[in-house]
């Protein structure tokens, strides 16, 4: 059997994908119709079903990255039968956790609310990948920056997924804070870790596109990545700052969180210099996904660094401007890196010119995804004010003058999912052939 | 409440889902309390469910948010900013 190991599974995260964009709508769909789908499945089946299925789109997808990157560069080949294997591990229990949300049978803790069972096949997976991967990466003396960023996030992810599942022992489990404040420092590790991955494949492919080869080596991108991993470690505090937790952990969060001034500046700084490469790079859609990721990433560690301030962070934390935030990340840097990758990789532009609606679809998914994010936040800023207001509003009233935002957020949502839709459809009709 | 995902809609310290209000003292809310909760748990809202729950579920329930409760304030207004952008208990 002759299996390509990132093929396999970035067209496996690209179905995901769809199916996550899918079940978001639906999800949205009940926020202007409350009897929709209330008895079949209701809110709480559909929020983790698309929740869930985005977040595996992004690990698949991660993935894929790697063992395309990893192959490329060392030139030699993962163990086909292991990535198989691997691959047929996360779709049981992908299977079994649709299932679970399906049939209302639930456990565990925010993002992660399936039955504990479908930890093993994840976990044997995640060993499969490192057993497979790490040997390749052993096998080159200098590493570029990406072999340290994909190392460390394929690395970290075990980690935190353990620590994920501390709620098991009754110790942590027992104690409502200190349980709360485990799983939101997990949620922000692991967001590190696949972001250490993503960050790394995006490294990956400018150095590809790169004459010179001179990204992957270079201080720079050392010092973002050493800044990455501070932040991976320590950038959590900001989660739980009404937690009544010690002192200290609020004064870390942050302080780390300041230190991502030094990216925000960075990027302010090469933005001309990234409009002038822009103008002169090919007009590919690996490229153009990869542009349109700077462009989000100014855009959320900008409001991300707003947000882990505790003045700003009063207002803003348990508001809509933190799903603007989750939004903006997954999607807007997150899934353009995974796109730039699958256009890479999986779409054969050479077999005919690239069709009209592609740009369609480009450029729908940033407008769409841009009026999203702005109207998430313009729906958080209301709900913060209503949080600190004086006068005793109802949350059910309050929730009802959001309406106008929740019409916005659910037409864009379609554009989004139109967008998503295109985009797959295109990748996967036009498949690189080898 | 993990085995009916109510954190999809509730949030406790503000970390949850959005569709639904905070529910960390909501035990102790002067206008809200146990038989507001019992009453929301026996018949649902326009987008809750009704859940059909047997009596030691409706304890089970009642029981944690009263230990949420006891832990800590989660409302925003029960905090104060000071000169270095900090937040701290009024």
């Amino acid at each position: 059997m002759k299996i390509e190991n990132g093929k396999l599974f970035l067209i496996t995260a690209l179905i995901l994908l769809v199916c996550a964009a899918s079940f978001g709508l639906l999800s949205a769909t009940t926020y202007l119709f409350p009897y929709f789908l209330k008895e079949e499945l209701g809110f709480s089946s559909l929020r983790p079903l698309h929740v869930s299925l985005a977040i595996f789109w992004i690990i698949l997808g991660a993935t894929g990255c790697v063992y395309y990157g990893i192959e490329e560069y060392t030139e030699k080949k993962c163990n086909p039968t292991i990535s198989f294997l691997q691959w047929v591990l996360w779709i049981i229990a992908i299977l079994g956790i649709m299932n679970n949300y399906f049939t209302k049978d639930f456990e565990g803790r925010e993002y992660w609310e399936f039955r504990t069972e479908w930890v093993f096949p994840i976990l044997i997976a995640w060993l499969l990948f490192m057993y497979n991967t790490i040997p390749l990466l052993k096998s080159i003396k200098k590493w570029p920056v990406y072999f340290w960023m994909w190392f460390t996030g394929i690395l970290f992810f075990l980690f935190t997924f353990l620590e994920n599942y501390l709620w098991t022992i009754p110790y942590f489990r027992e104690n409502i804070i200190i349980d709360m404040t485990i799983q939101w420092k997990v949620n922000g590790s692991l967001v590190g870790s696949w972001n250490q991955i993503l960050y790394g494949t995006a490294f990956f492919l400018m150095d590809k596109n790169d004459d010179k080869k001179t990204i992957g080596g270079s201080k720079l991108a050392f010092s973002m990545y050493f800044l990455g991993l501070f932040n991976l470690m320590f950038n959590w505090g900001h989660h739980i700052y009404t937690l009544p937790t010690e002192n200290y952990i609020r004064y870390i969060g942050y302080f780390v969180s300041m230190t991502e001034w030094v990216f925000f500046i960075k990027i302010v700084w090469n933005w001309r210099k990234e409009i002038k490469s822009i103008k002169n790079l090919n007009r590919s859609y690996s490229y153009k996904f990869i542009a349109a990721t700077n462009v989000w990433v100014f855009l959320n560690m900008g409001q991300a660094i707003l947000m882990s301030i505790p003045a700003v962070n009063l207002y803003t934390h348990g508001t809509h401007v933190t799903v603007a935030h989750a939004m903006g990340t997954t999607i807007g840097i997150n899934s353009m890196i995974l796109l730039s990758t699958c256009f890479t990789y999986l779409y054969n532009s050479k077999q005919s010119t690239i069709p009209n609606n592609m740009h369609l679809a480009f450029w729908l998914l940033q407008v769409s995804l841009f009026i999203f994010w702005i109207t998430l936040n313009w729906a958080g800023i209301t709900k913060g004010i209503w949080q600190l207001s004086i006068e005793p509003i109802q949350f059910s009233e309050m929730m009802n003058g959001l309406r106008p935002q929740f019409q916005i957020i659910y037409l864009s949502g379609i554009g989004l999912f139109i967008a998503i839709l295109l985009l797959a459809y295109s990748i996967l009709r036009k498949k690189k052939i080898r | 409440m993990a085995k009916y995902n109510c954190q999809s809609c509730h949030q406790l310290y503000g970390l949850g889902g959005y569709l639904g209000p905070d529910l960390t003292n909501i035990y102790s809310h002067p206008e809200k309390g146990e038989t507001l909760i019992r009453a929301m748990l026996k018949s649902g809202t326009r987008q809750m469910p009704e859940f059909n729950l047997k009596e030691d579920e409706i304890l089970a329930i009642l029981e944690f948010l009263k230990s949420a409760d006891a832990c800590g304030k989660a409302d925003p207004r029960e905090f104060k900013v000071n000169t270095l952008g900090l937040t701290e208990k009024k």
